[in-house]
């Protein structure tokens, strides 16, 4: 038998607004592996990322979600290759979370101001640059957020654009919840 | 609503960690006696002074860390710095019994 | 119908180019666009706004703003709206309220003529006996409380919710708010700024031409210097470290927004409330405060009488004066109380103030008396920055004590000066905020991981340099020689007020909870100092030393709606929640889990798993990754049993406690390779196991090698049942599902349906054979219909919750937090070979080896506990399933022993059944015990000498 299709937890489905200044796409498929890894072990020396911090490499998001843990993102083949870089001797544990995690991508200019309504957290450049890892409670669901600013819904200048992972078994809750939030923003999903 | 000063995170918003209450040693449990185990389980003095609590930050990075608060002003103490050692074996800060269960960690807090 | 309708006012804020129609107490009214719904009614030349709410006696405008405590209406179907504050819209059905059958005539009013049976704590004192009769006072009691009617078929309103970090937030937009928020910006600040009003200036809004100017300049400044402001929006709290609680109830899009804010400085320039004076009449139609007049004809263009005795005491008073006669109000008197006039009773109808008796004794005929008699400072955001103001019997009101550095204080709230000094004071106190905050604020990022990196240095705060405010002289003015109305909004008067403190309600505190005083709409503003003033002086003592009440949050009454914001209840679906759905799944919340309860027949859900094969979807039980090489170490210390000859492939079942000994969850852990474990915990308790294993690990083992990763929502988990269950899924997967190849308690990974990475493990909660799958959730539901079209011809049905609960019970397997409680120590359970205390540590050792009489202490200690024991149990009659928790008794009495902890009817024993908890004397196989039904009547049950009421020897699950 072939490997069936990946199902997202989004499974309602949405008209798309053309045009719109802020969208909120399901990325839910993409490849997400937690690495954690003790002080002190090779594997930190090659992820080479500071907590509450992250870079793009290749095609592949690094974001250092917690103080001994990272996550990998992107394509599948791409974060497999990156997977195989990593040392694994000393207290290294790898696991994919693709299944476990719902990913969304909330883009526009008044992102921020759309999550100011269901986070607590300080969303201005400063307190939330472009690059910073962190996790709060979004909609009263713990999420690991990455800010990663993207060309603009428009295809335009790079807008504020937030990566929002969560429980898979949240994941159609959170979009419908993060849907209300930018609606006074004109938001417009994509699935 | 506090900033509780994560070492980790820098300071967050007290609904998104979990205050365990004071820290208090665990006595061995070989040779503790009821007495001993009693105290650790239920007794706390609750002094109008400073405490040494531990607190878990549920929402943010998942550490587990102790700090000092005053109990009558709310004022934190000499927090931690991000790097510092947050384990310390002469401390566990389990809450007890089922009416101290840690309620899961996605069952929202109101914030 | 506009016969109180000035000509156009300079200052007007109403739009005569947009009139409003709407009607009021049942007849067409009309305003204008600007209006506030009582300033559109009082243009109606209707006096009367309401009645008040004990007495029944007429009321009418008395501050003309949002604490107007005689202007609570009816709009259309919201009750107790502020018709003082709230805007007039087209079209709205305004009616006033605590009036039957009409505001002109109302039956109640004879209340007041029985006033003093209606004295302070006479409901306490007249039906609290006996006891048995409130109900029937409650009918009648109902029938008196005040406010609007609610209905119950109104549609849920939206409701909004925003969080935001302003560096200065400026509560109040007077002149000394817009001048520190202006200031602020200019320094580089973030401000919002939060006003009450619709209109920025304060008092100025309805002062002179001058005052106006000024108002709009410092408008205009604020706005260019990017200053983010909220009309119609209230701080209504300030909490620890700044978290302020602010309403705005000016949103286009929501009936009211909840903002909370944290705000690095709080300025506090909320300005001084008028205060109204305490004399005979002082709650008849006519008696207005100075700032009412001066709202209704400069802001409204409304002309608030034809003939006035003005009581004044300070310049604002006087200015009334003025704007009463350009409104052409004739002037009666102008009674000066700082050359020592006063004013000691009005006279009249019930409706209407028709005279006014002054301090010498001579009456003037007035229809309107203006009193200016002095201030009230609200200052409720600085007592919750904890604050104790002190009263200053010169200036006749209270001052800001001592502050925290993030709380700044300006304007009149601060104290007294020119305009110009009062600009100047909120621009010093601006300046200063911001380069508090900035230092704040560059400390909390530098504090912050996920923050932009700052290199510069902390910026220095700027000493407090500021020109204080004086104070101005102020004739201390609170009650005239007569008596009269304190409490407007809970009728309550100064004799009341006197004879409780006669009664030994004597300090602040006492009286406001007994006589109810300042516990109003108004939350105080009006009333408070007016009741310290009589306490006070039926004390004997000074203001000062009676002290005040403390202003707790909210400054203003807001809706609940407010408070509870946009909804936010997260709910958790499974990958196969779709399917559910449309084969007919019963839902259930269970946790925040969406489940299927059922797919119509849970009986026959059992028989089928125990006659063919039946799939269940247990997708919410938690399940924890875990690595690393003292994985065994911690499971040894998590679990009561032992872990560390657990070899890959194999499973095993243990319970863990707390550090009590009271069990607090229970699973299944399995080791899937050498270096890795997946545990598995209860549905609920999938969080909390989490940051158990977490909390020793950090706190107590920092030193082990273990790392744990929630993985429950990773995998769709189905539990594969019955008797048919091995030939369904040899059917999908190549692993050997033989028992040679995979026993009982073992797991296997492998590829299902096509999908890889599968975990099965071989248990049974339900007492079947049956394997559990774990599939990677993006193919969860491509597995769950695999298995239904492969399992027909096999008869496969899929199965619920409930049909899982009556297999687990008819298999005797207890559920942590069903079967066992918050007391339920472990053997309880009957698990005693589980608990292993020959191990070193695990939590709750200690606990557990006194309650086996195995601990550490003397005779006393080393004989046990006489814990009680769960066993199982069948009614003598089948037909009765008793309720869960109904009580188990010593026969002929109503002891109680233990109760039913659950129960089901088992399709397959076609036995009533269930778990009990009892004590040891009770727990022996066939013992007779009484179960007391919820209705009264008794039944009896007998223990069985298993836990299993069904294939006790575990041969299907083996098979």
């Amino acid at each position: 038998m072939t490997m069936p299709t990946f199902q997202s937890p989004v499974t309602a489905s949405y008209e798309p607004t053309p045009g719109a200044a802020l969208t909120l796409t399901d990325e839910s498929a993409l490849s997400k592996m937690v690495v954690r890894a003790a002080p002190g072990t090779a594997a930190r020396g090659v992820l080479a990322q500071a907590f509450a911090g992250s870079r793009v490499a290749g095609n592949v998001l690094i974001a250092g979600s917690r103080p001994d843990e990272w996550m990998l993102i992107g394509p599948a083949d791409a974060v497999a290759t990156r997977v195989s870089e990593i040392p694994t001797d000393g207290h290294v544990s790898l696991v994919d979370w693709t299944h476990g995690r719902a990913m969304f991508r909330l883009t526009g200019d008044v992102a921020s101001s759309a999550m100011e309504k269901v986070c607590s957290l300080d969303w201005s450049d400063a307190m939330m640059p472009n690059g910073a890892v962190t996790s709060a409670s979004v909609a009263k669901v713990t999420c690991d957020i990455a800010r990663n600013d993207v060309s603009g819904p428009d295809g335009g200048e790079r807008a504020p654009s937030y990566v929002i992972l969560c429980d898979r078994s949240f994941g159609q809750y959170l979009f419908d919840a993060l849907l209300d939030a930018g609606e006074e923003f004109g938001i417009s999903a994509v699935s | 609503m506090l900033l509780v000063p994560c070492p980790h995170c820098g300071p967050r918003n007290q609904s998104d960690l979990r205050l365990l209450g004071e820290a208090v040693p665990r006595p061995n449990p070989n040779t503790a006696t009821r007495a001993e185990w009693g105290e650790y389980l239920y007794l706390r003095d609750n002094p109008a002074d400073y405490v040494t609590e531990t607190w878990y930050c549920r929402a943010g990075c998942r550490r587990y860390f102790t700090v000092e608060r005053h109990q009558a002003t709310n004022e934190f103490r000499n927090p931690p710095l991000p790097g510092d050692k947050v384990g310390n074996s002469t401390y566990t800060t389990i809450t007890v019994g089922s009416s101290g269960k840690q309620r899961g960690a996605n069952e929202g807090e109101a914030s | 119908m506009t016969m109180r309708r000035l000509p156009q006012q300079p200052g007007e804020v109403i739009d005569r180019s947009q009139p409003l129609k709407f009607t009021w107490n049942g007849k067409p009214a009309v305003g204008y666009q600007g209006d506030t719904i009582a300033s559109a009614i009082a243009a109606g030349d209707n006096r009367i706004m309401s009645r008040s709410m004990k007495y029944h006696r007429p009321r009418g405008l008395l501050t003309a703003d949002f604490w107007d405590p005689n202007a609570f209406v009816q709009v259309d179907d919201e009750p107790n709206v502020r018709s003082g504050h709230r805007l007039l819209t087209n079209g709205i059905d305004v009616g006033p309220q605590n009036v039957w059958p009409s505001l002109d005539y109302d039956v109640k009013a004879a209340n007041q003529l029985v006033g003093r049976f209606l004295s302070p704590g006479f409901y306490y004192k007249t039906f609290i006996h006996p006891q048995k009769l409130w109900p029937a006072y409650e009918k009648v009691l109902a029938q008196f409380a005040p406010g609007g009617t609610v209905d119950y078929e109104s549609e849920m309103a939206y409701f909004d919710k925003r969080y935001t970090h302003p560096d200065v937030v400026v509560a109040g937009g007077g002149p000394a708010g817009l001048a520190a928020a202006t200031a602020a910006a200019e320094a580089g600040a973030s401000v919002l700024l939060v006003e009450h009003e619709h209109h920025l200036g304060g008092h100025l809004r309805y002062g002179t031409e001058d005052d106006r100017a000024l108002a709009n300049g410092l408008e205009l400044a604020a706005r260019s210097a990017g200053v983010e402001i909220l009309l119609d929006s209230t701080v209504t709290g300030r909490y620890e470290d700044n978290w302020l609680g602010i309403v705005q109830r000016s949103h286009p899009l929501a009936s009211e927004r909840l903002v909370k804010a944290r705000a690095k400085t709080l300025i506090v320039a909320a300005g001084l409330i008028e205060r109204p004076y305490v004399f005979e009449g002082n709650d008849r139609p006519g008696v207005m405060l100075a700032s009412a007049a001066r709202r209704l004809i400069n802001m409204y263009s409304v002309k608030p009488g034809d003939r006035a005795v003005v009581l004044t005491a300070n310049e604002s008073g006087d200015q009334t004066v003025a704007d009463l006669e350009r409104a052409g109000v004739k002037i009666a008197e102008v009674v000066d109380a700082r050359a020592g006039g006063n004013v000691t009773a009005t006279a009249g109808s019930q409706k209407a103030v028709e005279s006014v008796t002054l301090g010498d004794g001579s009456t003037r005929d007035a229809d309107l008396l203006i009193t200016a008699v002095g201030w009230t400072a609200p200052t409720s955001l600085l007592n919750m920055s904890g604050d104790r103001p002190v009263y200053d019997p010169a200036g006749a009101r209270f001052f800001p004590d001592r502050t925290p550095d993030n709380v700044l204080v300006t304007g009149g709230i601060a104290g007294d000066g020119t305009l110009d000094q009062i600009v100047e004071h909120g621009r010093e106190t601006g300046a200063l905020a911001a380069s508090r905050a900035l230092a704040v604020a560059h400390r909390l990022q530098a504090l912050t991981a996920r923050a932009m990196p700052v290199s510069d240095p902390e910026p220095a705060m700027a000493p407090d340099a500021r020109t204080p405010l004086g104070r101005d002289p102020h004739p201390e003015l609170y009650r005239s020689t007569t008596h009269g109305i304190v409490d407007y909004s809970e009728d309550v008067g100064s004799k009341d007020l006197v004879s409780a403190t006669k009664e030994g309600y004597d300090s602040v505190e006492l009286l406001k909870r007994y006589t109810t005083a300042t516990m109003g709409p108004a939350q105080g503003k009006l009333e408070t100092v007016n009741t310290v003033a009589v306490l006070a002086e039926a004390r004997g003592e000074t203001i000062a030393e009676v002290g005040t009440t403390i202003w707790r949050p909210p400054y203003a009454p807001l809706t609940l709606g407010a408070l509870a914001g946009r909804i936010f209840e997260p709910e958790r679906v499974s990958s196969v929640h779709s399917w559910h759905v449309a084969n007919g799944a019963k839902p259930i919340l269970a946790g925040q889990w969406i489940r299927p309860e059922h797919y119509g027949n849970p009986q026959a859900e059992v028989t089928n798993v125990r006659e063919n094969v039946g799939i269940i979807d247990i997708s919410p039980l938690g399940k924890l990754d875990l690595q690393g090489a003292d994985v065994p170490k911690l499971l040894n210390l998590l679990y009561t049993n032992k872990w560390s000859k657990l070899g890959v492939g194999s499973v095993r079942y243990g319970i863990m406690c707390a550090e009590d000994g009271v069990v607090m969850d229970d699973g299944v852990t399995g080791r899937i390779s050498e270096n890795r474990w997946l545990m598995t915990t209860t549905s609920s308790g999938a969080g909390s196991v989490w940051e158990w294993a977490e909390n020793w690990l950090q706190t107590a083992h920092p030193d082990w090698d273990v790392h744990i990763t929630p993985v429950t929502t990773s995998y769709t988990s189905i539990n594969v049942a019955g008797p048919k269950s091995r030939e369904l899924l040899s059917r999908l997967t190549d692993v050997p599902l033989d028992n040679d190849s995979f026993d009982y308690m073992q797991v296997r990974p492998g590829t299902v349906a096509g999908v890889e990475d599968c975990i099965m493990w071989r248990i049974g909660f339900t007492g079947e054979l049956s394997f559990e799958l774990h599939v990677p959730a993006g193919y969860g539901l491509h597995v769950w219909e695999a298995l239904m079209d492969e399992g027909a011809d096999l008869g496969i049905k899929p199965f619920g919750l409930e049909a899982q609960r009556i297999m687990r019970l008819e298999k005797g397997h207890f559920i942590v937090g069903q079967d066992t409680d918050g007391l339920t120590k472990a053997p309880t359970t009957g698990l005693q070979p589980l608990i292993k205390l020959d191990k070193d540590d695990f939590a709750g050792k200690p606990e557990l080896a006194w309650a086996m009489g195995q601990g550490v202490g003397d005779a006393a200690d080393a004989a046990g506990m006489d814990l009680p024991v769960l066993v199982s149990v069948q009614m003598t009659d089948s037909s009765i399933v008793p309720p869960e928790a109904s009580q188990i008794v010593r026969p002929n009495t109503n002891e109680i022993l233990g109760r039913i902890t659950s129960s089901r009817y088992s399709p397959t024993l076609k036995a009533s059944i269930g778990l009990a908890q009892v004590p040891p004397s009770h727990a022996s196989s066939g013992t007779q015990l009484t179960v007391l039904l919820t209705n009264g009547d008794r039944t009896t049950a007998t223990v069985q000498q298993h836990h299993a009421h069904f294939d006790p020897d575990g041969l299907r699950l083996r098979s």
